[in-house]
């Protein structure tokens, strides 16, 4: 189990994160969700023991965070952390002995990870005559070549097609059937939204939502809904509980405050004609997001 | 340890275990054996120039032998298809040196004093390197004269002229501080470079966070060290190694009749025996120096690198480095020639330019060798300091990438580190 307790992290005035909670079981898919900026990068370097905490701990099977424990943990960084002047191999035995494993062990699991990841000619490649996908499944494969209880991964899709990205959900679903520990930052809510069971997210270093992923849409009253047919935009824009209609090529979509709207948005919808659609929905992750970190941030 | 003993393992090899390092070592090799053999090669190829086709020696006979030209004639020329020492005996009243070093077709003089019971042999010679063969030869015949009576050996001066100037004692201190100093700032330079840009590579490309996140810092920092002072060893033991193999070559060159070197100076090696004599302890001073200056300029090195953020950043950031080794260099090679034995006498106790004076010094005579070891000793201390500094330093910088100026960021460094010290 993974406790982040009461963590606090200083830098000089600045707070880079406020007092930070949550605790992950064996089998959970953590998210860190948040703006750049927000203070994912620094928890994790709390969790992986390269910063100390200014105030709380945290503790991994019931101890620090440190190189008695680290081989069990596989890290992955943001930005791309491998030497690009050596081959994949050479660098596998690199940073799969700095992990106290065994030679031989990290050349069969890597073959093993290169086919699955099905890049087995890139194996006595130098890593920068390869593609940034690739490096990218390289720094992957190198997080996980220790099979690890606990993995620590900043933002792993980042750079990746539709195709790897599922390749890489696969990969990470497979270490939650082990009984491994996830725990991953992202800027795509829909990977977090489709894998991702609990989640955090963070603003200036405080939380601003946390919980299991249902629960935070459940507890986020506003709502979609998703019409086709002909409707008048304006009139309802002018029910009372409307906050925004959006007209698509399709459909039109009209967002509202809570649930009880909704009757009132039916019962304009039911004197209208060619209605083919009517679909109230759940605000999605992104939707939540952007509500309670700002519109500032849309870009995220 | 485990972890220590293999990032060790993978600097040195990442190192040793390369073409480049096999081709360079051929070339220092190469290189080695030249410059060590110069003067024979010059010799071989050029010294024709200058080649003496006779010798021309002058006899005073005051001792009255009638067959002293002719016995010394044939024993010198024994061998040679054409007479090369041309003898002459003097035929003036007195013998005036002044004359003599004024005479160009005349190269040396032999006087003999007292009897032949008991000689007295004074040499004027315009060629000093050769007054070994002379004496040799002439105390061989003065033993065939007195063959039957009871030996006496001859007393022997050699006079040499009033301008001559050895041109070995000018090239002395050159060649001491050459020979000393360059391969360690050859050696140090590269050790600093491999440090620094291991480091740096490390951490421009963020593997760095994977690797602390591994293994502490300080045994990431004290690895690198500890692979770089190896490697400096390694490739010392090899320069020494060529160095040998050169005076191996020298010896093989100088027993071959094509040469025609000074007898016993076959290599600058052998030279640089007749004039250090106390050469061991010198060698053992010089070793300690090299050994203790490098882990200083290494630990130096490691530091700016873990501060720095790029490769560009690195460039601003080893300039201190550079300075420190360029300043030790100079002052090793020029002082001396500049007589300035008092400025590197006090040089040699400045720890940042020690471990390239020092040795000089010592060699030189500008400092004793109780002044040597209490150099060292301030270096032993001043880098046991650094070293206790330049550890939590090392921690907070190498996961830092800030980048502010060049001070600031130093400062900052220093305060984070010793702020969360104190904590």
């Amino acid at each position: 189990m993974l406790e982040v307790k009461n963590a606090r992290m200083l830098y000089g005035d600045l707070v880079a994160v406020d007092r930070l909670s949550f605790t992950i079981k064996p089998g959970d898919i953590f998210g860190l969700l948040g703006t750049n900026g927000a203070g994912k990068t620094t928890t994790f370097r709390m969790i992986m023991g390269l910063l100390e905490p200014t105030e709380g701990e945290v503790l991994y099977q019931g101890q620090h965070v440190g190189y008695h424990n680290v081989n069990e943990i596989g890290y992955m960084i943001e930005e791309r952390s491998l030497l690009t002047k050596i081959t994949v191999k050479e660098l596998m035995l690199y940073f799969g002995q700095l992990k106290d494993m065994d030679p031989k062990v990290i050349l069969e699991r890597l073959d093993y990870w290169l086919d699955r990841f099905r890049i087995t000619e890139y194996k006595n490649k130098k890593i920068k005559e390869l593609s940034k996908g690739n490096q990218q499944k390289i720094q992957f494969i190198s997080a996980i070549i220790n099979n690890p209880k606990l993995l620590v991964l900043d933002e792993p899709f980042s750079g990746l097609d539709p195709i790897n990205t599922e390749l890489f959900v696969e990969v990470i679903r497979d270490f939650q059937k082990q009984g491994a520990m996830v725990v991953f930052s992202s800027h795509q809510l829909d990977h977090v939204e489709s894998f991702c069971e609990e989640l955090i997210v963070l603003e200036k270093g405080k939380v601003i939502i946390e919980g299991r992923i249902d629960q935070v849409k459940k507890d986020f009253k506003k709502q979609n809904i998703k019409i086709k047919g002909d409707v008048d935009p304006d009139q309802l824009r002018a029910i009372k509980g409307v906050y925004q209609v959006v007209e698509n090529a399709n459909e039109t979509i009209v967002k509202i405050e809570t649930d009880e709207v909704a009757n009132d948005v039916f019962n304009y919808v039911k004197t209208c004609q060619n209605i083919t659609k009517y679909d109230v929905e759940q605000a999605s992750l992104s939707e939540i997001f952007i509500a309670k970190v700002g519109q500032s941030h849309e870009e995220v | 340890m485990k972890k220590f003993k293999f990032l060790v393992k993978y600097g040195l090899l990442k190192r040793i275990g390369r073409k480049s390092f096999i081709i360079a070592n051929l070339v220092i090799a190469i290189l080695s054996i030249i410059i060590i053999n110069l003067p024979a090669i010059i010799s071989f190829f050029g010294g024709g120039d200058d080649e003496i086709t006779e010798m021309n020696i002058q006899i005073v006979d005051e001792i009255d032998l009638a067959t002293l030209q002719s016995d010394l004639s044939d024993k010198f020329n024994l061998g040679l298809d054409d007479p090369f020492y041309l003898f002459e005996t003097y035929s003036g009243s007195s013998f005036n040196p002044t004359a003599f070093w004024e005479d160009e077709n005349l190269d040396v003089v032999f006087k003999f004093e007292g009897s032949v019971e008991d000689p007295v042999v004074t040499l004027y010679s315009k060629y000093p390197d050769m007054n070994s063969v002379f004496i040799n030869q002439i105390e061989l015949q003065l033993i065939s004269y007195q063959l039957g009576e009871a030996y006496e050996r001859p007393q022997f001066g050699t006079v040499l002229a009033p301008d001559y100037e050895d041109p070995n004692e000018g090239m002395m201190i050159g060649s001491i501080a050459s020979l000393l100093i360059l391969p360690l700032f050859i050696l140090v330079t590269m050790a600093t470079q491999f440090v620094g840009v291991d480091i740096i590579e490390e951490k421009s490309t963020k593997a760095i966070e994977t690797i602390i996140a591994s293994v502490p810092s300080n045994t990431h920092f004290l690895s690198k060290i500890v692979a770089a002072i190896l490697f400096v060893i390694i490739q010392g033991g090899l320069i020494l190694l060529y160095g040998l193999i050169a005076t191996l070559v020298a010896k093989v060159f100088s027993s071959s009749p094509a040469i025609n070197l000074p007898q016993g100076e076959g290599s600058l090696l052998d030279y640089l025996a007749t004039i250090l004599p106390n050469w061991p302890i010198l060698l053992l001073m010089t070793v300690l120096f090299i050994v203790i200056g490098t882990l200083f300029y290494l630990v130096v090195a490691a530091l700016f690198a873990s501060m720095a953020v790029t490769q560009e950043d690195y460039q601003q950031f080893q300039s201190p480095l550079m300075l420190m080794l360029l300043g030790g260099f100079y002052i090793g090679i020029f002082a001396p020639m500049a007589n300035g034995e008092g400025f590197m006498r006090i040089m040699a106790f400045v720890p940042i330019f020690a471990p390239m004076v020092a040795p000089v010094a010592i060699a030189g005579g500008s400092m004793t060798i109780l002044q040597g070891v209490i150099a060292l000793l301030v270096l032993v201390l001043f880098f046991l300091l650094l070293l206790y500094f330049a550890s939590p330093v090392y921690k907070v910088a190498i996961l830092n990438y800030d980048q502010t100026k060049f001070f600031k960021r130093i400062g900052d460094n220093f305060k984070k580190a010793f702020k969360k010290s104190k904590k």
